[in-house]
């Protein structure tokens, strides 16, 4: 029986694409993404360019959604209109990174013509669901059945939203797939994991391209807080609960984000915009069920709105306000994430100086976590979240170009500067400043300690004259790059 | 330097014995195969019986009912049986001295007249380069003793991986050396010149022996009945390869030597040499700018001569501090910066349980029974704690802490936040850094809820205090733990 309805849905489902003219045709475009990433060992140069294809929904107002994905880098965007030739060049109307979608169009008089926007359902609710794309120039149409909907942190930090899980027949999918009911969009798939797909449901959607109307653009809120479960009656009843453990336990709160200064540590988050938080951390929502409570400052708010929580604090409930706040990568003392931007570094000397960050550390490859250095690791560990003005950023030495000036120093790579010239390092910025004032005819660089050298001294008669001599020996085009 | 070979002589002089003229001829009766019945202890399930097995090893004579042995050989111990050469009986032993650092140990027989009816092995120096060693043991797949024959490749300092935190010196030689030839003698005209003890895997063809000089030092560290193991200088120091870094240092051209930069607390030298500091002499021995220092010919890193030296002897130091040129006596210890680093051996695990909740003590061991791949899997902090929090906060090197590893379910546990394998900062308010802490920061405790912080991200444990106390017990009876401590 099983075996039979999911013969006739694939038949159902084919009889669309086999009628001419079908509306999704026209709804769905090809876009080719050319994007080239920084060589992050080497900062002043780009890696290999690649390109990548995906699913473009044609939506309102000549506009095309699509995902987010190395769109900052892109080199060259191109659109096909039914995954055939011509490719026409197109352009960014904006990208939000950390929900991972962009709206792109086509400048190219008469290109919409005979495109046709989808019309996007209020939310997910549904039955039957599919999902649509382009293979070999055919439109297919595959089955989708609702798995679960589940919070997720976003691949560009800082977010949480709600991804549905969908098993498909779809092969090779999660590149931007329209997800459909009927014929409205009810999501956009933006990963595979066998045979199960994610997909941004429709209200997200529906709030970034909201939040495209607003002047400027918001953002969406994260709370940035770090609790732990409450499920035990004694955690309870010393926080001065009885009855039955509700709430959670606040550990810390992210410095500057939204709920720092607010929730404080130890506090019991009771309830958050209205609803109960249980002590495992998921509130009920109305359409998705139990869900983790960080979705809250996402669903239905922008950054600059302000929700209301309840906490036990000291035994006692009250009432505070916390206005949601855009977190970005670049807020972190080692970024998980470099928006569009290159890296900052610096030659000294043939020394490679660059600003720390989860990119440097990717760039060992597969299972890079394994691979770094023992203390980048800790660092990376127990230090990501810990920025503050003076430190905004800490600088790692990425490499060594050997040089008879800086024998003695060519096996240094990956110490962390503390100080040059007796001022405390937190960024590029304050380094180039630092290698202004050598002290008494040398330039004296320190490094937090590990088990390497952790001083470096140089003769500073000679650095500007080494450093442009071995960055022609090395053919390195540029000495500094300060961050953008 | 003079007071150094004094030494050396002093040392060889003592190990020769009567039976130089009959050595070459009686080398295999002398050496003996070791079958170790051991009994490891689980640092998981500290309170179970531990894995049991059998491995063997070499080992031989070294005087009357002495056998030398690697301390890998019998580590871990609960029986020993000595096999000597074409003798079918076994001759139980027992290990009288061990140095786990050096990879050395000692066995005497209960037969000691057994051990009489062979000759002691007179020791020689260290062999040089390029000449011919054989190595004699019972390597794995034969009963009988076997010998290999190879040249001194190289010599200078390894890590001596069974402890797994020191580096000593070590012969390299491309005479095969196989599991179970370890304890075995290296032998050069008719005399010891070292013991077999480890291979390297990367290299091919490729055997180490532990040489005269660390088992000189082993030896005659137990002259007094202790092994007090090899004194640790406590420093870390910068290379001066670079002409700045000498110029900015005050040396003249004709000085060469290394720049302290880190000195450990509880170190022999914490209060006599400073930050900064330019070593450029050790004990008469010009230190070069790699940190290295010409011994009898060979290139060796300067912190070898602290090997040389027992625990309560002095080096001189030549530094020189602010322009000023200082010679300073340092009387070692027996500072250790590491046991915790560790691989331990021959102890029973020590734990407490209170209330299904099981502590132990931080070390190499805790961290294994996290993963073997504990340096990238394990929560960090323990990682920061061992290696780099006391270079930053300079801290004592082997700062004692106490985790949390394992929770036996409990109705009055089960449901309360856990967090396996961090550091536990303070239990009711008490800072705790060994176990001993742990039992009175709990049974003192009148509050009614016993709070468990642990020191990185505010993560916290509560218990129901009387609820725990009735159930303390239970526990242990439940989950057959027949004692909830071993301090």
């Amino acid at each position: 029986m099983k075996n039979l309805c999911f013969v006739l849905i694939i038949a159902c489902a084919s009889s669309v694409t086999a009628r001419l003219g079908s509306p999704l045709e026209h709804q769905l475009v090809t876009v080719r993404i050319t994007s080239q990433t920084w060589n992050e060992y080497r900062p002043w140069q780009k890696n290999k360019p690649k390109t990548r294809s995906f699913v473009g929904t044609v939506i309102s107002d000549n506009r095309i959604l699509v995902l987010d994905d190395d769109l900052a880098g892109a080199t060259l965007i191109q659109v096909e209109k039914f995954d055939r030739p011509p490719r026409v060049p197109a352009r960014i109307i904006h990208c939000d990174h950390q929900i991972g979608l962009a709206v792109i169009t086509v400048d190219e008089s008469g290109f919409f013509d005979n495109l046709i926007p989808v019309e996007i359902a209020q939310n997910t609710n549904g039955k039957e669901y599919y999902c649509a794309s382009w293979k070999s120039g055919q439109l297919s149409l595959d089955t989708c059945r609702w798995s679960q909907a589940t919070v997720f942190n976003s691949a560009m930090p800082y977010l949480s939203y709600i991804g549905i899980k969908f098993i498909s027949d779809i092969k090779s999918g999660g590149w931007g797939e329209p997800v459909f009911e009927g014929e409205k969009l009810i999501g956009i798939a933006y990963t595979q994991n066998g045979d199960s797909i994610k997909a941004l449901p429709a209200e997200f959607i529906n709030a970034y391209l909201q939040a495209l109307e607003l002047e400027p653009y918001p953002g969406f809120g994260w709370l940035g807080i770090r609790y732990q479960i409450n499920k035990g009656l004694a955690q309870s009843a010393y926080a001065g609960q009885t009855g039955k453990p509700t709430g959670v336990k606040i550990r810390y709160c992210f410095p500057n984000s939204s709920a720092d200064g607010i929730l404080l540590p130890d506090d019991i988050l009771l309830e958050l915009d209205g609803h109960t938080i249980d002590s495992q951390g998921d509130y009920l929502h109305p359409r998705y069920g139990r869900v983790e409570l960080n979705l809250i400052a996402s669903d239905g708010y922008y950054a600059g709105d302000v929700i209301e929580a309840k906490v036990l604090r000291n035994k006692k409930e009250i009432a505070v306000q916390i206005p949601l706040k855009n977190t970005l990568p670049s807020d972190a003392l080692i970024p998980k994430a470099r928006i569009a931007k290159a890296p900052a570094y610096l030659i000294a000397g043939g020394f490679v100086f660059r600003e720390l960050d989860t990119p440097y550390l990717k760039a060992w490859g597969d299972n890079w976590e394994d691979k770094i250095p023992s203390y980048l690791r800790t660092l990376s560990v127990l230090q990501r979240e810990s920025s503050t003005p003076t430190q905004q950023r800490l600088i790692v030495l990425a490499d060594v170009f050997p040089d008879k000036y800086n024998i003695g120093y060519h096996d240094m790579a990956q110490n962390i500067v503390k100080t040059v010239n007796g001022y405390p390092i937190g960024s590029i910025t304050k380094m180039e400043e630092a290698f202004q004032n050598p002290q008494e005819g040398f330039h004296i660089i320190e490094f937090m300690p590990s088990y390497g050298l952790s001083k470096v001294i140089l003769d500073a008669n000679k650095f500007n004259k080494a450093t442009q001599s071995i960055m022609e020996k090395y053919q390195i085009p540029s000495r500094i790059r300060l961050r953008e | 330097m003079t007071k150094l070979v004094k030494l050396h002589a002093l040392i060889l002089l003592l190990l020769s014995v009567s039976w130089t003229a009959h050595a070459q001829v009686n080398i295999e009766g002398s050496v003996v195969k070791i079958v170790n019945q051991y009994s490891r202890f689980s640092w998981y399930s500290p309170w179970n019986s531990g894995s049991t097995g059998k491995g063997t090893g070499s080992g031989f004579v070294i005087s009357k009912n002495r056998i030398l042995t690697n301390a890998h050989v019998v580590s871990d111990t609960a029986l020993l049986l000595v096999y000597f050469h074409n003798d079918p009986q076994p001759y139980p032993a027992r290990v009288t001295a061990i140095g786990h650092n050096c990879d050395l140990a000692i066995l005497e027989l209960e037969d000691e007249e057994r051990i009489t009816q062979v000759p002691a092995l007179d020791f020689d120096d260290l062999p040089t380069l390029r000449s011919r060693v054989v190595t004699y043991g019972y390597p794995t797949g034969g009963k009988l003793i076997s010998s290999t024959v190879g040249v001194v490749s190289r010599i200078e300092t390894q890590t001596y991986v069974h402890a797994g935190t020191g580096k000593f010196l070590a012969v390299q030689t491309d005479a095969a050396i196989n599991p179970g030839n370890s304890g075995g003698p290296v032998i050069q005209n008719g005399k010891v010149v070292g013991v077999a003890f480890q291979g390297n895997s990367k290299l091919e063809n490729t055997g180490f022996f532990i040489p005269v000089q660390v088992i000189a030092h082993f030896l005659t560290d137990l002259n007094d009945g202790q092994h007090n193991g090899f004194p640790h200088l406590g420093f870390m120091a910068a290379n001066l390869e670079n002409p700045a870094a000498r110029a900015y240092a005050g040396m003249t051209e004709a000085e060469t030597g290394i720049r302290v930069e880190n000195i450990f607390r509880g170190s022999c030298l914490e209060g006599i040499l400073q930050v900064n500091d330019i070593i450029t002499s050790l004990d008469g021995y010009d230190v070069a700018n790699d940190g290295t220092i010409n011994w009898n010919g060979h290139r060796l890193n300067c912190t070898f001569l602290g090997d040389l030296k027992q625990v309560d002897q002095a080096m001189e130091f030549e530094v020189v501090r602010n322009d000023e040129r200082l010679k300073l006596e340092v009387p070692l210890n027996d500072y250790d910066p590491s046991p915790a680093k560790a691989h331990l051996y021959d102890q029973k695990p020590n734990y407490y349980i209170y209330a299904g909740l099981v502590f132990a003590p931080l070390n190499r061991e805790i961290l294994k029974s996290y993963s073997s791949k504990w340096v990238i899997k394990a929560p960090q902090e323990l990682v920061h704690e061992i290696y780099y929090r006391p270079l930053i906060e300079h801290d004592f090197m082997d700062t004692p802490h106490v985790v949390q590893i394992r929770r036996m379910e409990h109705e009055v546990n089960a449901e309360e936040a856990q967090y396996l394998y961090h550091i536990i900062e303070s239990v009711n308010g008490k800072p705790i850094h060994k176990l001993e802490d742990l039992i009175p920061a709990f049974e003192d405790n009148e509050a009614d809820q016993h709070l468990i912080r642990f020191k990185y991200g505010n993560r916290t444990t509560v218990l129901d205090r009387e609820k725990a106390n009735a159930a303390h017990k239970e526990i242990l009876r439940q989950y057959a733990i027949p004692k909830d401590r071993r301090l």
